[in-house]
């Protein structure tokens, strides 16, 4: 029994918030619920978009190589044909068509690079 | 040595642990499942549905936690939300204006009655922002910075209903000390 009279300088009604402190809940079980309502692990499937955008980008851009008039070559180049290959892309990539295969391309690789971090709808 | 919270968190982000995660929860389930029981008026099973859609979230989301609040009080705030939710739906579906009735008025409390009990009582008489509000400070030991974070509230709110709560329990209670 709590006395009926209490002086105004105790505060009871502060004493009294900070003593009737509930009592804690049990985990009963409870973590263990929640540990099994968790999604299940992912397991890192191949990151199939990324895979089939850097393809696309690829073959664009080989497409782009040959339809101006390049060889796939594996020799390292000279000088020189560094030179004239710049060139050429140069002039390959005036042509508003070319411009836009090599942009799909830099996108499709740029994608894949940050890791499918901007997640497309669907 | 028992990790901390932070270094629980980093496994979680870090290896997918779910044993520390596991630990987590275990740490702080008492905590958010007597807030939601204090938000739900006791319902107690759907208390702990909604502490478990809160944790559940709090793991999709634990690789966005900044760590600039504690982990209490982040997933205190995750359940507030979850309750909100929760409460429209239920304020939709059952249309019903009753649990908008204000509260009866203030029995006196009898001089031979228990003080935890008419405290019980005078609390229960107070707005809903107001116990919420005394709940987190009292029984959760939160300062008012925490409380305004779980609350999404501005400080000084949380002060104000903080004063205008404890004003209100000392009319209620003033038969226990007439001094005042």
């Amino acid at each position: 029994m709590e006395p009926a009279n209490l002086r105004p300088d105790d505060d009871p009604i502060e004493a009294l918030l900070r003593r009737a402190l509930p009592p804690e809940v049990p985990d009963a079980g409870f973590s263990a619920r929640v540990l099994a309502a968790l999604p299940p692990p992912s397991r890192r499937s191949l990151p199939w978009r990324q895979i089939l955008l850097c393809a696309a980008g690829a073959a664009a851009g080989a497409a782009a190589a040959l339809a101006t008039g390049h060889s796939l070559q594996l020799a390292l180049p000279t000088d020189a044909e560094l030179a004239a290959a710049a060139q050429g892309a140069a002039q390959a990539l005036s042509r508003p068509a070319n411009a836009l295969t090599v942009l799909i391309a830099a996108a499709a690789l740029l994608y894949a690079w940050r890791g499918g971090e901007w997640e497309l709808s669907g | 040595m028992t990790p901390s919270d932070a270094a629980l968190i980093a496994r979680v982000v870090g290896r997918d642990d779910r044993d520390a995660f596991g630990e987590l929860v275990h740490r702080h389930q008492s905590g958010v499942r007597r807030f939601l029981r204090h938000l739900a008026a006791g319902d107690a099973a759907l208390a702990d549905d909604l502490a478990q859609e809160a944790f559940v979230e709090a793991w999709r989301n634990l690789a966005r936690f900044r760590g600039e609040a504690s982990f209490t009080t982040w997933v205190l705030g995750i359940a507030h939300n979850r309750w909100r939710n929760a409460w429209r739906r239920r304020r939709t579906e059952q249309a019903a204006a009753a649990a908008a009735e204000p509260p009866a008025p203030t029995p006196s409390p009898a001089p031979a009655s228990d003080l935890r009990q008419d405290l019980a009582a005078a609390l229960r008489l107070l707005s809903a922002e107001e116990q919420t509000a005394m709940h987190l400070f009292y029984r959760q030991g939160l300062t008012h910075s925490e409380i305004a974070a779980v609350l999404e509230w501005p400080l000084g709110t949380v002060k104000t209903h903080l004063a205008r709560g404890k004003d209100k329990l000392r009319q209620h209670l003033s038969a226990w000390n007439p001094q005042t």
